[in-house]
């Protein structure tokens, strides 16, 4: 059987398209919020991973409960990065009943409980269009008359009541107990979603913590109070123990845990469905006529099939099971198509793990210009003699004794562009200053070369240029 | 205007495929590493948001880019009110008090901390659908885009020099890099730099891998071709200027040699560029003087009227051959002085500007190079230092490069011999084990106490200064005891004091410390206090642990 | 009084407010004059000098300041001019705009010429209108504005921002509008600055930023400047103008910054004229100009000073003219006639009688010249006061027209000398001199009057020049003449006359030598150049009461420009009543006991080895203090009874040790003194240390370390 090589000019939308079309599965899937249905509607549920499936029912329950009859529950949600905790979390919010108060709060951002704090009034303003804690002088006002046509987007009333809480209206730390303790009491029962839970652990007598979880604990179920969940989402396994003992106990130390795909099939089944995708918008349907279809699902069914490629899927799986990795490497697979070579190639897989994800250190070595090049090997003689670290004069100084030696360089370096090139590596990083430079002459801050000496070599041998490499091989 | 961009694309095509397409579903986190130029990369960005935003279906009111600077934005609340501005694509004013872009005035301010921010951007959200529904309430076939749109607002951000949030915003380089999923909004974040991701991963796996794009550095060709096609004609209806249409070729050839000169050195098109725009009007101005010479000539002589003369036309070959074998040896000065910029093109261009009707001359005499800038003549340098300046500078570098331990060797006299022991036969070169010594003055200064300095100081004027001082009052008896008497003035301190000023020395110790001496250190190099010292005639390489 | 002080001159760190009470009132603050009286003033002689001391040195000083500014104005020229079209004109092709700064190196570090091209700057006042002919809108920034990036930016901002008189200040919400470090809001002012003033492109304001004392600005912060600032350029017509102190090469730039920020500039360097020239292009235009003449000459001493210290300690002209300030402060201050410098007091003020010593001093003085040279006023010996007063103006005249005559004849000893070097002759051997070549130098060896076997030299030089050089030389003389001031060549008629003659009698057509007319001429000229000269360069001396008008060579006080910290501590500690009282006790000595503690102290430091033991030295100390109360009590017996016992003052010498002596002591008097004594020890140990004489090595109990030795006094 054969693929055509170049494509035929009728057929470029197709493959633009078909382009458009995988990055749009990729965004989604990378998207927390649609990928529910996406792969719903993919019914590639197979992929849907089990262990996942069973933390995503036990969430349900644990959630359910708290919506339906009113529990204060707990529980942490573990696993590596990149097995779907988030999703997991969304797609259970999604299709629990009688929309509950979801606050979302990130270790990332709220690096202390008052920061923490004001996002939860914020965000209780925003779902309770009640304002909790606000200062008198700043009520919502009315806004139909700000905004006439808000029926024509329902998104309108969220942001605005969003927009009318101002920074002013914020509590004061001490009245965190009252603020925690007040969310049972309010009319629709609460989740809320602590994203990198270990961080919170971090906070000063983690009294936010502490609150949450007492709050949880002892909203007993069938009094009048609603119910309140606290999840917490977190990649470190020893979460746990960073807990105080008097937080702890409160913990309910229910643990869900989230897992990759376990096996590669898993993963190159994912990577069958990102290249060959079901959804497409209706005027990418235009263009997608049956020859192109028939021509794009024989290559990938070749491609994925082809044993290297396999290989190479196979190498990072066995580095990272971090889906996001296999769709960095679809994404920019997909990027590579171009009418000269329209389907994935293994040459192009290759190259893609080499961009994505094993990064050479330095991959433009051999590109550098001749001074810079001058100073890697320098570095290296200065290396050879027991110096880890090296000034500028030092390297200096060695360039200068070699050009006297040997006669015989190709370009003769004076005037400041060794400087320049000095100056270029460090700002790239490829030198690093190890001491501080605060009162030191340029020419006198010691550096260290991230440059192993092998890259050199290879990097010399690229360019060819012979007295370079003799000077390296001087080296010892 | 089409073309122009088309120029600056130019060897740049993969970037600009590469971030368009993958703009129309982006990922969240996208990282741009350009280790040659990032500056013309961050162009080329620019230009890319505009043409993406104007083709998108939507147009920019359902996309928007901001391109923010890491080093301008040093402080958080820049970042914000720069991104929420340009995102909104809003001009503060000076009449409104340079109001930042808000929903109504005296809204809420997004500036405060990084949930205000993700607030503000929520805002901005919110604002554009409803701009756009707006939009398309006008529109005809409203329902159909919805449902091709769906609703939702793209915002790109992308921010060049990254590098530096390292150093300014530590604390924000993970919540912007998780940006999306936090804010959960459809949003992408592109970070420019022209360092590796590794170099400022936070640590700990904090934030997600982004989606790399290399830029890969340009061949000579490329960028020979990039720079030519970037000849632009400057119109001046007068006088064919430099970058006459008609020179085109004769440019191409320039850039060509330009670029096998300096290519080795430097692989920066900018850089190239910047070199180029500084010598081509001195390399063309003979063919431009040659074409005046011409008008003038056929204006005189009123026989053939018409413009045909006084068209300028492409050079011959021969001209082409002149001008290089003319030109091409100040191609290499031009790299060597422009490059490290020693000093300005403008400046060079004038310096070096060839004597007018070159080409009418006899092609034996070549043109001599412009003097340089006033930057490196050297022994002008120091004129203006007083001499006892002068001196206390060699002290310093002596006191910076000697060890302590071998002052009593180079100054110390004994009372009967009047000549300084000479110094130890040192043991050079390697000593079994551990590492070669490395000479100090490759180290670099170390530094010193102020006694050392005026210690050292009374024993160089001592050396040297005695005969060109006016005498010594009689009442001073002992040897030495006058230059101890001058040592101790307040000139001396005063003038160490300016030296440190000029950052000739710097001052180690903290300037509110009175508990012992301060110390100091040797801001010269070896060359320059080479020169002082040849200008105090004081013989430095003697007085040096490790000579050179 | 030296000067207006400028009180926003930060290089400045102290001001001399004069006292501004009038000078001239009695003798209630004549003591807070600077100028101390002595026996034979006038009755206000000290007030007198005083104003004599202003007018001289006002008129000095401004003649200098002018000269100073006269040698600025070119450079100032260029860097405005450069500024002026830094966005004009910018070389076509250049990838990306480049940020306009302009570099003055200004090794003098003074800070004059700064503030000069700062006013040319800001000269323009604004009000509405007329913007569009401001040129620049400048501000300064100081290294101490630019701790960190934030406070830099706003520095510079707020510069150009707050000036309600270009654009009425808008009042801001600061949390929902722009920071005040953004550079934005600079774009947003000067957007509406364009539009309320509608300026065009090319006549559109520069924005000049001023940074003073350009090293001491911290590097990293000056990068991520101009890097922000290069953002926006042209758009912010932002121009940068760095003063330097350091020397122009290696440039400091270059040295610090990086490439990456370089590449960002566009630097043009501009040098202030520096160096030993300019202090002899100020010192010749203002003592040795025939145009001008300063109410006071400076002597040979202070002249080779003032060199000595310019090319020696510090070339700066700040330090040289305050030099000669001090100079003339001194002479004002030592010479109690110097109050006739610029007119003689009336006679009834001399006929009083309070002012008899003024007079037998003037009557001495003028006697003692009038014995060397009796031949200027003759026999009419000053009898009466108004002769005395004719006399005295006679005296000034002359001497006036004496240094004018000086003058002259140093300038035309240097066109001689100039002449010879154009002829290609060696002439006079000015630049062989050991220790730096300045004309200073011969000036300083005219006024000692030394020059005659130069003078002698030039002459015989002059006597063998050709014809066709002689008629050069006598043209150039003749031009010389032409172009002195009408007062001065009228005197020198007779010289002029016999140019004239000489050049008339050369003969017309050179070609054919008459050499003998020429030679013998020649001869006559060089016999006559000789005789004028010296004639023109008699010593000053010889004038009647020369030293009024002259400081001849009386020695400069270096002292106290250039004082040896060092030798001055420890002289006071030794001799302490040198400092306390100036004049009468200088011949006496006092005993150990007599001196302050810390004198006490510091004998007994000198006297002990390395290491002190802290007791023995309390214990020398109370020896000594036991003693001084053994005087005091003497002293005091007479009236012992009557003093009241209090609680001894702390403190310091022997005034404070009252109360503490009392003859009819009781124990707790005893207690007392010995608290006292060690209250006192321990003062003067403190303040020993604190001077640094005292080393606290842990080493060994008890025990400091002697830090200086061998103090030969």
């Amino acid at each position: 059987m054969h693929v055509l090589e170049v494509l035929p000019p009728r057929l470029y939308p197709c493959l633009n398209s078909q382009k458009r079309a995988i990055l749009r599965t990729l965004q989604i899937s990378i998207h927390p919020y649609p990928s529910y249905e996406a792969r719903k509607e993919r019914g590639d549920d197979r992929t849907g991973l089990e262990t996942n499936e069973v933390a995503l029912q036990q969430l349900y329950d644990l959630i359910s409960g708290t919506v339906n009859r009113g529990e204060g529950n707990s529980c942490l949600i573990l696993g590596p990065r990149g097995s779907g905790k988030t999703r997991l979390v969304e797609r259970c919010l999604l299709n629990i009943p009688n929309k509950p108060i979801i606050l979302r709060l990130s270790g990332w951002t709220q690096h202390s409980d008052r920061l923490a704090m004001r996002e939860i009034a914020h965000q209780l303003n925003q779902q309770t269009g009640t304002t909790i804690f606000v200062h008198p002088d700043d009520v919502p006002r009315n806004i139909d008359n700000d905004y006439p046509d808000r029926e024509l987007n329902p998104f309108l009333d969220k942001s605005v009541s969003s927009m009318l809480v101002s920074s002013a209206s914020l509590p004061l730390s001490s009245h965190l107990p009252t603020l925690i303790s007040a969310l049972p009491t309010l009319p629709r029962p609460t989740i809320v979603i602590l994203d990198g839970f270990d961080l919170f652990s971090l906070h000063p007598r983690q009294s936010l913590l502490y609150c949450l979880l007492d709050t949880a604990q002892s909203c007993h179920s069938g009094a009048k109070s609603r119910g309140l969940a606290v999840v917490g989402i977190t990649t470190r396994v020893d979460t746990v123990n960073l807990l105080e003992k008097r937080v702890k106990s409160r913990f309910s130390g229910r643990i869900l845990r989230t897992a990759p795909p376990q096996d590669l099939e898993g993963w190159i089944e994912v990577a069958k469905a990102t290249l060959m995708p079901r959804v497409l918008d209706e005027n990418q349907e235009k263009s997608y006529n049956e020859e192109w279809k028939s021509l794009w699902n024989m290559a990938i069914e070749k491609f994925l099939s082809d044993r290297s490629v396999t290989k190479a899927l196979n190498e990072t799986f066995s580095i990272t099971r971090d889906i996001r990795m296999l769709n960095k490497i679809m994404a920019s697979l997909a990027l590579h198509l171009a009418p000269t070579s329209p389907f994935p190639s293994v040459s192009q897989i290759k190259a893609t793990v080499l961009s994505q994800r094993i990064r050479p250190r330095s991959p433009f070595l051999h590109t550098l210009s001749y001074p810079a090049l001058c100073l890697l090997i320098a570095s290296v003689h200065v290396d050879s003699t027991g110096h880890s670290t090296f000034t500028f004069e030092m390297l200096h100084e060695c360039f200068y004794d070699q050009l006297r030696t040997s006669l015989s360089a190709p370009v003769q370096v004076n005037g400041g562009s060794i400087g320049m090139a000095f100056e270029y590596l460090v700002s790239v990083k490829l030198f690093t200053c190890i001491a501080p430079s605060t009162g030191v002459a340029k020419e006198f801050v010691k550096y260290h070369s991230v440059v192993a000496r092998e890259d050199v070599k290879k990097a010399v041998d690229k360019t060819g240029q012979i007295n370079l490499r003799k000077w390296f091989t001087k080296a010892q | 205007m089409e073309d122009v961009s088309e120029a600056h694309y130019i060897g740049y095509e993969e970037l600009v495929t590469d971030l368009s397409t993958l703009l129309t579903y982006p990922p969240p986190f996208i990282y741009i590493n350009d280790p040659i130029s990032p500056r013309t990369t961050s162009m080329i960005v620019d230009s890319i948001f505009e043409k993406f935003i104007e083709e998108f279906p939507g147009g920019s009111s359902s996309i928007r880019a901001a391109k923010v600077n890491a080093i301008s934005c040093f402080s958080a609340r820049l970042l914000y009110d720069s991104i929420l501005n340009s995102l909104a694509s809003w001009e503060a004013q000076w009449d409104d008090g340079c109001a930042n872009w808000n929903i109504e005035d005296d809204g809420p301010r997004w500036n405060e901390n990084f949930d205000g921010f993700i607030h503000g951007l929520h805002a901005l959200c919110a604002y554009l659908q409803d701009e756009k529904a707006r939009k398309k309430g006008k529109g005809k076939q409203k329902q159909k885009s919805t449902e091709y749109e769906g609703d939702d607002v793209r915002l790109i951000i992308a921010i060049e020099r990254a590098e530096r949030l390292k150093d300014n915003l530590p604390e924000l380089l993970v919540p912007l890099t998780r940006l999306a999923e936090l804010a959960r909004i459809d949003l992408t974040v592109i970070f420019i730099s022209d360092v590796q991701w590794e170099d400022i991963r936070p640590p700990l796996g904090a934030s997600p891998d982004p989606f790399f794009i290399d830029v890969l550095p340009l061949t000579k060709e490329t960028i020979t071709n990039r720079i030519c096609s970037k000849f632009s004609y400057t119109s001046d209806d007068l006088e064919p200027g430099p970058y006459h249409p008609s020179l085109k070729g004769l440019y191409s050839h320039f850039i060509s040699v330009l670029c096998d000169v300096c290519f080795p050195f430097t692989n920066d098109p900018q850089e190239l560029e910047y070199i180029a725009a500084a010598r081509w009007p001195g390399f063309v101005q003979p063919v431009l003087d040659e074409h005046r010479r011409k008008v003038t000539s056929e204006s005189e002589n009123e026989m053939n009227e018409g413009d045909a003369g006084s068209t300028l036309h492409p050079p011959t070959e021969d001209v082409r051959m002149r001008l290089s074998r003319i030109f091409n040896s100040s191609l290499n000065s031009a790299m060597e002085e422009l490059y490290p910029r020693l000093t300005n093109a403008t400046e060079w261009a004038s310096a070096n500007q060839p004597k007018s009707d070159l080409l009418a001359k006899p092609p034996g005499e070549v043109m001599k190079r412009g003097t340089l800038g006033s930057s490196l003549d050297k022994d002008e340098g120091m004129k203006s230092l007083s001499r006892m300046s002068k001196f206390i500078l060699v002290a310093a570098f002596i006191a910076s490069t000697n060890p302590t331990k071998s002052d009593l060797r180079m100054f110390g006299r004994g009372l009967d011999e009047k000549k300084r022991k000479r110094r130890a036969t040192k043991a050079t070169g390697k000593t079994k084990g551990g590492p070669a010594k490395i000479p100090q003055r490759l180290v670099g200064p170390v530094q010193f106490p102020l006694d050392r300095l005026l210690a050292i100081l009374g024993a160089l004027l001592e050396e040297n200064d005695v005969e060109s001082r006016p005498p010594a009052p009689p009442e001073y008896t002992i040897p030495g005891e006058y230059t101890d008497m001058e040592t101790g003035r307040i000139g001396i301190y005063s003038s160490i004091m300016k030296l440190t000023s000029m950052r000739l020395l710097h001052r180690m110790s903290h300037p509110d410390r009175i508990d012992g001496p301060p110390a100091l250190k040797c801001g010269i190099s070896y060359d320059v206090a080479l020169l002082l010292a040849k200008q105090l005639d004081i013989p430095l390489n003697d007085l040096m642990w490790d000579p050179i | 009084m030296t000067s207006i002080p400028n009180l926003d001159d930060i290089n400045q760190t102290a001001y001399y407010i004069p006292f501004s009470g009038s000078a001239d009132d009695e003798a209630g603050n004549a003591i807070s004059l600077p100028l101390q009286r002595s026996k034979n003033d006038l009755p206000d002689g000290d007030g007198m000098r005083l104003d004599a001391y202003m007018k001289a040195w006002r008129k000095t000083l401004d003649r200098m300041q002018s000269l100073i500014r006269a040698l600025h104005a070119p450079v100032v020229e260029q860097v405005i001019k450069k500024v002026h079209n830094s966005y004009t004109n910018v070389l076509p092709g250049l990838p990306y705009p480049e940020l306009p700064v302009v570099c003055i190196t200004n090794p003098t570090s003074s800070s004059s010429f700064i503030n000069d091209v700062a006013v040319r700057l800001d000269s323009t006042e604004l009000d509405k209108g007329d913007l569009p002919d401001i040129p620049f809108l400048s501000t300064s920034l100081y290294p101490t504005d630019c701790g960190n990036i934030t406070s830099a930016m706003k520095a510079v901002i707020g510069g150009f921002v707050d000036r309600p008189e270009l654009l009425m200040k808008v009042k801001r919400k600061p949390t929902t509008s722009l920071a005040s470090h953004d550079i934005e809001m600079l774009v947003a002012w000067y957007k509406s600055i364009r539009e309320t003033y509608n300026v065009t492109a090319l006549s559109q304001p520069k924005l000049v930023v001023i940074m003073h004392d350009f090293e001491e600005f911290d590097p990293g912060i000056v990068q991520d400047l101009f890097y922000i600032c290069s953002l926006h350029v042209p758009r912010l017509p932002l121009v940068f103008m760095l003063s330097l102190s350091s020397p122009p090469s290696p440039s400091y730039l270059q040295l610090t910054y990086p490439r990456s920020t370089m590449a960002l500039l566009r630097t043009h360097k501009f040098d202030v004229p520096s160096g030993i020239k300019i202090l002899e292009e100020v010192v010749l235009k203002t003592y040795f100009d025939p145009e001008f003449e300063p109410d006071v000459m400076i002597g040979p001493t202070t002249l080779k000073h003032l060199i000595d210290n310019f090319t020696r300690q510090n070339s700066s002209l700040e330090a040289s003219i305050s030099i000669l300030h001090l100079a003339h402060l001194k002479h004002f201050s030592t010479e109690p006639l110097t109050f006739l410098t610029q007119s003689t007091p009336s006679s009834d003020t001399l006929s009083h009688p309070s002012s008899f010593h003024t007079l037998d001093d003037l009557l001495t003085r003028l006697q003692g010249s009038a014995q060397s040279t009796d031949k200027e006023q003759g026999a009419d010996w000053p009898d009466t006061i108004p002769a005395l007063i004719a006399t005295i103006d006679y005296a000034r005249t002359t001497f006036y027209s004496r240094i004018r005559r000086l003058r002259i004849g140093s300038r035309l000893i240097q066109l001689v000398q100039k002449f010879m070097k154009t002829q290609g002759y060696k002439g006079l051997d000015w630049d062989q001199r050991p220790g730096g070549s300045s004309i200073l130098d011969v000036m300083v060896d005219i006024l000692r009057g030394k020059l005659g076997a130069g003078v002698k030299f030039l002459g015989t030089m002059v006597k063998k020049l050709k014809a066709r050089q002689l008629s050069v030389l006598l043209e150039e003389i003749h031009i010389f003449f032409q172009t002195l001031p009408t007062a001065l060549r009228s005197n020198e008629e007779e010289a002029r006359e016999k140019i004239m003659a000489s050049r008339s009698a050369l003969p017309e057509q050179m070609d054919i030598d008459i050499s003998a007319i020429s030679s013998q001429l020649a001869e006559s000229i060089g016999e006559w150049l000789v005789e004028y000269l010296n004639n023109l360069l008699r010593p000053l001396e010889e004038t009647a009461l020369w030293e009024v008008w002259y400081t001849g060579l009386s020695p400069f006080p270096s002292d106290l420009m250039n004082p040896s910290v060092r030798a001055s501590m420890l002289a006071g500690l030794l001799r302490p009543y040198d400092f306390v009282d100036s004049d009468d006790s200088e011949g006496v000595t006092h005993s150990l006991s007599e001196l302050p503690d810390t004198s006490i102290l510091f004998r007994r430091y000198l006297d002990s080895g390395k290491m002190i033991n802290v007791y023995d030295w309390f214990e020398s100390f109370q020896l000594e203090l036991e003693t001084q109360r053994k005087h005091l009590r003497k002293k005091l017996a007479p009236e012992a009874i009557k003093v009241e016992r209090g609680s001894p003052k702390k403190g310091k010498g022997k005034r404070e040790v009252t109360s503490g002596g009392d003859p009819l002591e009781d124990d707790d008097g005893e207690e007392k003194w010995r608290v006292e004594v060690q209250a006192r020890f321990m003062r003067a140990l403190q303040e020993l240390d604190y001077l640094g004489f005292i080393k606290h090595t842990g080493r060994k109990a008890d025990h400091v370390q002697r830090i200086v030795y061998d103090i030969h006094d």
